[in-house]
Order: C-alpha cells, then structure tokens, then sequence
C-alpha cells in the first residue's frame, strides 16, 4: 500500500491502516522519546500520545514531506515540551532529583558498570544543546540518513553533519572525563 | 566502552504488544467523550431557545388585571380623554 493509499485509508477511519503505519513508526518513535526523555515508560505514553496526534491531524497533512518526516516532527516537539514540562517538576519537587535516573526495560541483564556508563551517556545527552540533541538522537538512537534528518529539522545537510559531529565529541569528552573521574 | 557500543545495547528493541490495543481504547474514548459533549451542547442549546420563546410569549401576555380594565373600558378613556373625542366628533354634531 503506497503512503497517499494508507494516509487515505486512515483518514476514512480503518482501523488496519492506522495499526499498520503505528507497527511501522512505533519502535522508531519510542526509541526518539526514550533518548529525549530518558524514561521507557514516559516514551511509550509519549508514543501514544504522537500517534493519537497522527490519528487526529491526519487530514491536515499535505504532502510537502514524507510522512515519516511528518510523523517525527510531531515526535520531536511533543517530547521537547515534555521534557520542558519535567524540568519544571523537577524545579519544584521537593527531593533532590538533580540527578537522572534512566529507565529501560532493556537494562534488566547489564552489569552495574554498563548501567552507569548508560547513566552518564544520558546525561551527556540532556546536557546538550538542543538542535544537537535532536540531530544526535535521530541520527544514533534513529538511525536516520542526515538527508532525512535534514529534512526533520528543517535546516542543510552540511549543519546536520556539524551538529552531529559536535554532540558525539561532547558526549565522548563528558564520559572521559567520568571515565577518569570514577573508573579509575 | 564505546559510545555507539552504549548506544546499541541502550536502544528499545522491545514493543509493549498492548500499545496498538490502549491506543485504540484511548481514540475510542475519546470520540464517545466528542459524542457525549456534542449532544450535551444540542441539549443545552434546545433548552435555552425554548426558555428563550418562553420568555418572548410571557412578555408579550400581561396578567396585571388593571391593565386590562385600562385597555377595555371606554368609559375611562372617554372621560379621560373627552375634549380630544369631542373635537373628533365636532363637525359631525355640528351637522346633525
């Protein structure tokens, strides 16, 4: 089925069509909320919440772009203003929660030091700028080509390279320097 | 460790098989919640034009029993207005 058949279907209200684009976008859109907001469980109410957003803005999409494009937009300013929404949580709550805490359900058989590394690889991430962070996590947690990527953030193929260039030698000076600092 | 290495074993390789289903749950509810609202608005709507046809008959009808004695008796009218009925009726009587 092409994408302008499914975009067709969905907006007639099958119910398959619309299963079928979520099984396709669904592990890829949780894998973007998951590395923006660091939680498994708020990634997969936050991917519910995106594709609740498809399901009702559907008839408004033009086909300017690809629909994935479109689908990732939506993705990316949903978890952006969820991540806004728990800075602020976090500003008021009265426990100390400086500190990230990352959330997988992948992480039940790593050892204690993978799980600590991950740890400081999500922070490296929150630490970043926002365009870079958006460009690193579509790009590694996505693995998105840059064109696409370019397309996603609206912005040139030769920026796309830089940021992503510039987030990975932030990460991996920030988790050298904890590498010295703890594993020693 | 390498960073891509993190990256990889850190990546969501497993899918919740009850997301499609609570997302269906979710649309469902919603749209019986849109469907409830619409027909509350109709409801709320009958019932103001109704109070509003109401009020138009109602003060259109006047129950205050003066005023329809003011408006029946000619007798009232006549003496509180008979210079004016005279002057009507003059070139008549002057004929007569």
């Amino acid at each position: 089925m092409s994408e302008e058949q499914l975009i067709s279907q969905i907006i007639k209200g099958d119910s398959l069509a619309f299963e079928a684009l979520f099984k396709e976008y669904q592990l890829k859109i949780l894998n973007l909320c998951y590395a923006m907001l660091h939680n498994r469980q708020e990634a997969e109410d936050m991917t519910q919440e995106v594709f609740l957003e498809v399901y009702r803005s559907i008839d408004k999409f033009q086909n300017k772009c690809k629909l994935s494009t479109w689908i990732y937009r939506i993705a990316i300013n949903k978890s952006l203003n969820q991540v806004k929404r728990n800075k602020i949580r976090r500003f008021f709550s009265m426990d100390n929660d400086s500190v990230l805490k990352v959330d997988s359900f992948e992480q039940s058989d790593w050892g204690l030091k993978e799980k600590q590394y991950n740890n400081y690889l999500h922070q490296a991430i929150e630490k970043l700028p926002k365009k870079q962070k958006q460009a690193f996590i579509l790009f590694s947690y996505d693995e998105l080509p840059q064109k696409e990527i370019a397309e996603i953030m609206n912005c040139s193929l030769s920026s796309v390279e830089v940021l992503v260039f510039r987030a990975r030698k932030t990460i991996k000076s920030y988790m050298e320097t904890i590498d010295k600092e703890i594993f020693k | 460790m390498k960073i891509e290495k993190l990256i990889e074993k850190d990546k969501q390789k497993q899918i919740n098989p009850f997301a499609f289903t609570r997302l269906e749950a979710r649309l469902k509810e919603e749209t019986k919640i849109k469907k409830s609202v619409l027909e509350y608005s109709l409801q709320l709507i009958g019932l103001l034009l109704v109070f509003a046809f109401s009020i138009n008959i109602f003060s259109q009808i006047s129950l205050n029993e003066e005023s329809v004695i003011k408006q029946t008796s000619f007798e009232q009218f006549a003496e509180e207005n008979y210079f004016d009925i005279l002057l009507n009726y003059y070139p008549t009587i002057l004929f007569e």
